[in-house]
C-alpha cells in the first residue's frame, strides 16, 4: 500500500524538493501552499503524514495543526514540523499543539526517511 | 573669619564640587555611550559576516547554474553520447536497408528458376513420350523380323519410322541442351549472388549485435551522468538553500541589531536630557547629602539602563545553545 504525505510549505522550492524526494522513496505526496490549504487537503484526503512548515501566509503551521488535530481522522496522524525556527520556545508551541517532530530546514533527506520509516512502522 | 570671606570660601567650595558633579555626570554620559559604541562594533562585525555570506552564496548560485542551469552545458556534458546514440540508429537503419535488398535480389533469383523448371517439365515429358514410343518400335521391328524375314516392305516403314523418331529426339535433345547450358550459365551467378547475400546476412546480424551493445553503453553512460547531474545538483541546491537560510537569519538579526542601537540611542538621548536638568538643578547648590543622593540616583539609573535595556538585546540567536535545535536536527515531542 502506497502511504501518501501532506508537505505544506508556503516555498515552492521546499515543496518540490520534499516532494521530490518522497516520490524517489515510494510515496504518493498531496501539496499545500498554506496552513487553510493544508487543513482542507488534510480533511479531503486520506494521508497518512503531514509535513508542515510554521511561518505561512493566511494560517500558519501552529495554528493548522491545532485545528488538523480536532479532526477525529487526524487524532493520531503524525505530524513533523519542518521550519527555520529553532527556539525551544517556538518547539514547545508546536508541541502543545499538537506536532509529532519537529525539525530545522534545511532538512537532512536520510533523517528525515528514517523518522518517517519509524512513525509509519515500514 | 568675617562674613565676606566665609561666603567667598562657600562659594569656592560650591564650584569645586559643581565641577566635580559635572565631571561624573559626564562620565555617566560617557560610559553609556561606550556601549552603545561596542554595540555599533559588534555589529560591524555582523555585517561583515554577512557580507561574505552574501559573496558566498552569489558564488554558489554561479555555480549551480553552471552545472545544472544552463543549456550549453548540459549539451556539452552529453552531446557525445546522444551522437554515439544517434550513429548507432543510423548503422541499424542503413543495415535493415541492405538486408532488404538482398532479399529482393534472392526471391528474383529464385522466380527465374522456377520459371526454368516449368519451361523444363513439358521437353521432359516429350522426352519419356519419344523414348517409349521408340522401345515399343524396337520391340515390334524384332517380331516382325523373326516371323517374316523375307518381308522388305515392313522393314522399309519401319526405318522410315525410326528415321522420324530420331529427328524428333534430337529436336528435343538439342532444346535440352540450350536449357542445360543456360542454367549452366546462370548457376554461377545465383550461387555467388546466395554467397553475397549469405554473408551481407552475417555482417549484418554482427554489426547489429554490435550496434545493440553500442546502444546499451551509450545508455548506461547517460543514465550515469544524468544520475550524476542530478545528484550534483541536488547537493548544490541544499548547500544554496542552506546559505539562503543562513543569510535570513543573520538578516533578520542585523534587524534586531538596528532596533536595538535606535533604542539605546533614544535612551541615550533621554538620559543626557535628564542629566542636563540635573545639572542645571544642582548648579550653585552647596554640597551635602541631597547633591550626593542625587548624583547617585544617576549613576543608578545609567548602570540600570546598561544592563537592562541594551545588553540582553544584543544576545547573539545564532548561538545554537541549551534552548535551540541545530539546524538540521530531529527532535520527537
Amino acid at each position: 500500500m502506497t502511504h501518501k504525505i501532506l508537505v505544506v510549505d508556503d516555498s515552492a522550492t521546499i515543496r518540490q524538493q520534499a516532494g521530490m524526494f518522497l516520490r524517489s522513496k515510494g510515496f504518493e505526496v498531496v501539496e499545500a501552499q498554506d496552513g487553510q490549504q493544508g487543513y482542507e487537503k488534510a480533511q479531503s484526503e486520506d494521508v497518512a503524514l503531514m509535513l508542515v512548515d510554521v511561518n505561512m501566509p493566511v494560517m500558519n503551521g501552529i495554528e493548522m495543526i491545532g485545528k488538523v488535530r480536532q479532526l477525529d481522522k487526524h487524532a493520531k496522524t503524525p505530524i513533523f514540523m519542518v521550519t527555520t525556527e529553532s527556539s525551544k520556545a517556538k518547539v514547545q508551541e508546536g508541541k502543545a499543539a499538537g506536532a509529532t517532530a519537529w525539525m530545522v530546514k534545511p532538512f537532512n533527506p536520510d533523517l528525515l526517511m528514517k523518522a518517517i520509516t519509524k512513525v509509519l512502522g515500514l | 573669619m568675617n562674613s565676606g570671606a566665609s561666603v567667598r570660601s562657600a562659594r569656592t567650595n560650591a564650584a569645586a564640587k559643581n565641577a566635580e558633579l559635572s565631571g561624573m555626570l559626564e562620565s555617566c554620559v560617557e560610559l553609556t555611550r561606550g556601549e552603545v559604541l561596542a554595540a555599533g562594533e559588534h555589529l560591524a562585525v555582523i555585517l561583515e559576516e554577512g557580507e561574505r555570506q552574501v559573496a558566498e552564496l552569489a558564488r554558489l548560485a554561479e555555480q549551480f547554474e553552471t552545472t545544472t542551469g544552463s543549456a550549453p552545458a548540459g549539451e556539452e556534458r552529453f552531446g557525445d553520447v546522444v551522437a554515439a546514440l544517434r550513429g548507432a540508429l543510423e548503422d541499424v537503419t542503413t543495415l535493415v536497408g541492405d538486408i532488404t535488398s538482398s532479399s529482393v535480389h534472392i526471391r528474383d533469383q529464385s522466380d527465374e528458376i522456377d520459371v526454368r523448371a516449368q519451361e523444363l517439365a513439358p521437353l521432359a515429358a516429350t522426352m519419356r513420350d519419344v523414348s517409349k514410343r521408340a522401345r515399343l518400335l524396337s520391340f515390334n521391328a524384332r517380331v516382325e523380323s523373326a516371323r517374316d524375314r523375307a518381308d522388305g516392305e515392313t522393314l522399309v516403314a519401319l526405318a522410315e519410322e525410326m528415321k522420324a523418331l530420331a529427328a524428333r529426339s534430337t529436336e528435343s535433345a538439342a532444346v535440352m541442351d540450350n536449357l542445360v547450358a543456360t542454367l549452366c550459365e546462370r548457376l554461377p551467378e545465383m550461387v555467388k549472388s546466395v554467397r553475397v547475400v549469405t554473408k551481407s546476412c552475417s555482417q549484418s546480424q554482427r554489426q547489429l549485435r554490435d550496434g545493440n551493445s553500442d546502444l546499451e553503453r551509450s545508455y548506461t553512460r547517460a543514465s550515469g551522468a544524468i544520475t550524476s547531474a542530478v545528484g550534483s545538483a541536488q547537493t548544490r541546491t541544499d548547500r544554496v538553500q542552506g546559505h539562503c537560510y543562513d543569510v535570513l537569519k543573520r538578516l533578520q538579526f542585523q534587524d534586531r541589531v538596528e532596533q536595538t542601537l535606535q533604542l539605546a540611542g533614544e535612551h541615550v538621548t533621554q538620559v543626557s536630557a535628564f542629566v542636563d536638568d540635573v545639572l542645571r538643578a544642582v548648579e550653585g547648590a552647596e554640597d551635602g547629602p541631597l547633591k550626593a543622593a542625587i548624583v547617585e540616583a544617576i549613576s543608578k539609573l545609567d548602570q540600570t539602563y546598561v544592563e537592562d535595556r541594551c545588553e540582553p538585546a544584543l544576545d547573539q540567536p545564532e548561538a545554537h545553545g541549551d534552548d535551540e535545535v541545530a539546524v538540521g536536527d530531529m527532535m520527537f515531542l
